[in-house]
């Protein structure tokens, strides 16, 4: 069954598009929590979490690519997840250093942002992520959207783990050069 | 804004991009093209039994005199076309198939095994029969042929049935021969009496499945090249698995990998637009390189072993993606990382500097092993470390080679931006018995040959380069550098 037609239960309300969604991209989320949570039990619940999170928001929404809705709720409630679980706490895990890593673009006392400052975040984080080379792009991605390990993305890539990190410094410096171009610094 | 709020906005960015990043790995992709073949094997029965009511096929049966293989050298190079026509359900092929000499593209255990050409419609050849939506095997020189094969689980990773009619002959209609004596006959297909593939796995049809086609795996049978047709996702691993168990080759050999090239650069870049490079009348070479186990080479000594490494191509060939201009076999160490970067290894030769240009893994150690072999270096010298030295510091972690540490990488970076007083020097150090070969007349080539290696890959250019020969009997100093000392 394709995407399309998943859709298509959610809105008709049709409680096998939970079913399907989970046999069709189970995996997929749970890969998701998983890089961030680090734990079995929590990504579990996290993914259970997402079917929910999916089941509520469509309808009204109409997801553009259900797999990356699916991975995108995921992310949020994994972060979420993991952000209650460790407060005030430093420990290991792969999403401790892609934090850690993202710290370096952002000021070191810095307040969350307003919903205003979000958005334009949003804008230029996107912009930014389009005008990167291809190879960038997806080094980029799979270590800050899919918090994958570096050793994950060279062997993937077929580069050597200090090409992907100096990759990837390069790509978050010029991206702390335009979020202090567009005074988000 | 926190690193939170910037983690949400890259979560945010458009779908397309996040699609783009996550390319399926293969673990998934064979789970999936298995449950997938499975499924496709329901739907294309059904679809099959439909389209054979009104279609009649054709079946392209290549047989190759054993004679003519017998003669061939331990490598050899092949050259084939093919083409195809679909009038009257028939469809021909023809090639053309010459001897070469064995040619060791480069040092670093990669065996150049077979090349081919393929023209432009050679795709067809192996997709233009919709009389073959049903498998089939075809058996050479009219006889009349009614089997079913099955192949269990353990030989395959999954299991497929190809069932087998051939129930009318036709007179060859099409010459053409291998330069090698090979003939070629044709046989039309009457499907018939096809007898349907039931496939439990009804459930499957859940899945967004790639669709199904028909693809020819050719098998050398007794000395003959023949062929039979299946309904797979295209896909030349899966194709692979199956010419592996038709070939009898155990499955200690394995596909490793294929990539394509462009006028003999690999493509790095996964946007590439392959589709655009392989479309008729474009100007580039499009090259399938495939990358199997190296003991393959131990079936060698079987006399077939020219019909079986045609058997390989052709089968590959018609499970391509994309229509290649060329066909490449390479024998790779399964450990061996595959590179999709092309390192320059410089070289001395008649009183002057060479350089090759190869696809090595672009650790520093393979390189200097790979410029060893092409320098006529011997085993016994070797590569020790590489690192840089910056302002009286030495970079990175002395426990791993000195391979970047964030810290280090950072040096580095101010360093190449902001300048720096003390120049940045990047020091080699190889095994102290590599001053045996000081005699050579060409030395100063050799070291010099070695110092454009190793600065052609190094990420930061330094200032100055030096050699150092290590007798081993004292640990190489180092000044561990910042992030060292805060892990510990």
């Amino acid at each position: 069954m394709d995407d399309g037609q998943i859709v298509q239960l959610y809105f008709d309300r049709d409680e096998r598009a939970l079913s399907l969604t989970a046999k069709k991209y189970g995996a997929y989320c749970y890969a998701v929590a998983f890089g961030i949570l680090n734990s079995e039990e929590d990504s579990k619940e996290s993914v259970n979490d997402t079917y929910l999170e999916a089941w509520n928001r469509i309808p009204p929404h109409k997801p553009n690519i259900l797999k990356i809705f699916l991975g995108r709720l995921t992310r949020c409630i994994s972060i979420d997840k993991w952000r209650k679980k460790t407060a005030g706490k430093r420990g290991g895990g792969e999403i401790h250093e892609v934090l850690d890593e993202l710290s370096e673009c952002v000021s070191a006392s810095g307040n969350p942002a307003s919903e205003t400052e979000k958005k334009l975040l949003d804008e230029t984080v996107n912009s930014f992520v389009k005008g990167l080379k291809s190879t960038e792009q997806k080094v980029f991605l799979c270590r800050y959207w899919y918090a994958q390990p570096i050793k994950q993305i060279a062997a993937e890539n077929s580069f050597s783990e200090s090409k992907v990190k100096t990759m990837l410094m390069r790509t978050r410096q010029k991206l702390q050069e335009i979020l202090k171009k567009e005074g988000l610094l | 804004m926190t690193e939170f709020d910037l983690f949400d906005s890259i979560g945010n960015v458009d779908d397309e991009l996040a699609e783009k990043a996550k390319q399926p790995k293969s673990s998934y992709k064979k789970t999936i093209l298995m449950i997938s073949s499975l499924a496709a094997c329901t739907v294309f029965a059904c679809v099959g039994l439909i389209l054979m009511q009104s279609n009649k096929g054709s079946v392209k049966v290549a047989e190759l005199s054993s004679a003519a293989a017998a003669s061939q050298p331990d490598m050899i190079a092949i050259d084939s076309r093919h083409s195809s026509r679909n009038d009257s359900g028939s469809s021909a092929y023809h090639s053309e198939y010459s001897e070469g000499t064995p040619k060791n593209e480069s040092s670093t255990g990669s065996i150049y095994a077979a090349s081919s050409k393929a023209d432009e419609s050679s795709s067809e050849s192996g997709s233009n029969d919709n009389n073959s939506s049903s498998a089939y095997i075809s058996e050479i020189s009219g006889q009349h042929y009614d089997s079913v094969t099955s192949l269990p689980d353990s030989e395959t990773g999954f299991e497929y049935k190809s069932s087998v009619t051939v129930t009318e002959s036709i007179s060859e209609h099409e010459s053409s021969a291998y330069a090698a004596e090979s003939n070629i006959k044709y046989e039309s297909y009457d499907p018939s009496d096809e007898p349907s593939c039931d496939s439990p796995y009804e459930e499957s049809s859940y899945y967004e499945l790639p669709e199904a086609q028909p693809v020819e795996i050719y098998y050398s049978d007794n000395g003959e090249l023949k062929k039979k047709t299946v309904n797979i996702v295209r896909d030349e691993e899966k194709a692979y698995e199956l010419w592996r168990v038709e070939n009898h080759i155990g499955d200690e050999v394995k596909f490793l990998y294929s990539l394509y090239e462009v006028d003999g650069e690999r493509i790095s870049d996964p946007h590439f637009d392959l589709e655009k490079a392989a479309a008729p009348g474009h100007e580039k070479t499009l090259t399938n390189v495939v990358f199997i186990t190296e003991n393959f080479q131990d079936y060698y000594s079987r006399p077939d072993k020219e019909i079986l490494l045609k058997s390989l191509e052709l089968t590959i060939l018609g499970a391509c993606t994309y229509t290649p201009d060329e066909y490449r076999l390479e024998l790779w160490q399964e450990n061996k990382p595959i590179s999709l970067i092309a390192s320059d290894i410089y070289y001395s030769e008649n009183g002057r500097i060479e350089k090759s240009h190869l696809y090595i893994d672009s650790d520093t150690d393979e390189l200097f092993e790979t410029w060893k072999i092409q320098n006529h270096i011997g085993d016994e010298v070797k590569f020790i470390v590489s690192l840089y030295e910056l302002d009286g510091e030495r970079l990175g972690d002395p426990h791993y080679s000195f391979s970047f540490t964030y810290y280090a990488v950072q040096k580095l970076e101010e360093a190449m931006s902001s300048g720096h007083e003390k120049p940045l020097i990047y020091t080699v150090y190889v095994s102290e018995n590599f001053k045996n070969y000081y005699t050579r007349p060409d030395k100063e080539l050799l070291l010099k040959s070695l110092e454009m290696t190793m600065l052609g890959a190094c990420p930061y250019a330094p200032d100055e380069y030096r050699l150092e020969l290590w007798d081993g009997t004292q640990p190489i100093d180092f000044v561990p550098d910042k992030a060292y000392n805060e892990e510990e």
